[in-house]
């Protein structure tokens, strides 16, 4: 399966940071564009988690369009003055598209930001039509 | 909205990840006129679950990641797992310890560590 490569790449990745001294022993590598997702699933709904720490809520554009569920957004200006003595921090924009592997519900979609990861959960449903919607984060 | 967070763990609060797998979290470190600032990304992390220690000139972070989904969730895929989290870093005498500050805010731990009385520049007047 693609998601296996993905993790094979991962730990390659995590090798080579972790030879070229980055310091990560297993955990998220920010890409500064390509926040960290998990997916998960019950029997009713996909949830996915997407780890972007001090993002700016005022930001996020969460929607869904034919199977594939988009996250984006901004994380805040840093607002402590003073000399960037280290910068590993992720700034600017972020932005993931997940395809989720049912049909899911649109009108079953909620988004909430919480500890600086946004949970976005999804009701399956068979019967349900492709069509665009806005989510609301709250 | 900013929360305070203790400063000080008591031993055996948090498990210390010494032989166990745990994550280096990110960090920006900015340095002020009157203190330093650490920055540090701790995605799902909530201030209970953070510990911090400064002792022999070290300041330590750590702690862990905990899932907060429903037990009948199973993993599909994942890029970030849970688990321990640690970080040391070596504190000079300019700092005053004792005086650190610390919040937590979306994810993000923010510490203030406020420089000593000897370390900040004093400007002297030539008469």
């Amino acid at each position: 399966m693609v998601w296996q490569l993905f993790r094979e790449l991962d730990r390659l990745r995590d090798d080579f940071n972790r030879r070229l001294g980055y310091g990560s022993e297993w955990g998220p590598v920010y890409r500064g564009e390509a926040p960290p997702v998990n997916i998960f699933e019950t029997p009713e709904e996909y949830i996915v988690t997407v780890e972007a720490p001090g993002a700016d809520r005022e930001t996020f554009e969460v929607s869904f369009t034919a199977g594939s569920l988009s996250v984006r957004g901004q994380y805040k200006q840093p607002e402590v003055k003073g000399e960037l003595i280290r910068s590993e921090m992720p700034t600017g924009s972020f932005s993931r598209i997940v395809r989720l592997p049912e049909q899911v519900d649109p009108n079953g979609i909620h988004a909430d930001y919480k500890d600086g990861v946004l949970t976005v959960r999804a009701a399956k449903t068979p019967e349900a039509k492709p069509k665009r919607i806005k989510v609301k984060v709250s | 909205m900013e929360v305070p967070v203790k400063k000080q763990a008591e031993r055996g609060d948090v498990e210390q990840a010494s032989d166990r797998p745990y994550y280096v979290p990110r960090v920006d470190i900015i340095e002020s006129e009157d203190g330093l600032t650490v920055l540090a990304a701790l995605p799902g992390v909530d201030k209970d679950n953070v510990s911090l220690t400064a002792e022999g000139g070290v300041l330590s972070v750590s702690g862990r990641v905990k899932s907060s989904l429903p037990e009948n969730a199973d993993a599909r895929y994942v890029e970030a797992e849970e688990g321990d989290f640690h970080r040391s870093f070596r504190l000079g005498r300019d700092v005053d310890k004792e005086k650190m500050e610390a919040s937590m805010q979306d994810g993000v731990l923010k510490l203030f560590l406020p420089k000593s009385q000897w370390a900040r520049t004093k400007k002297i007047e030539v008469k």
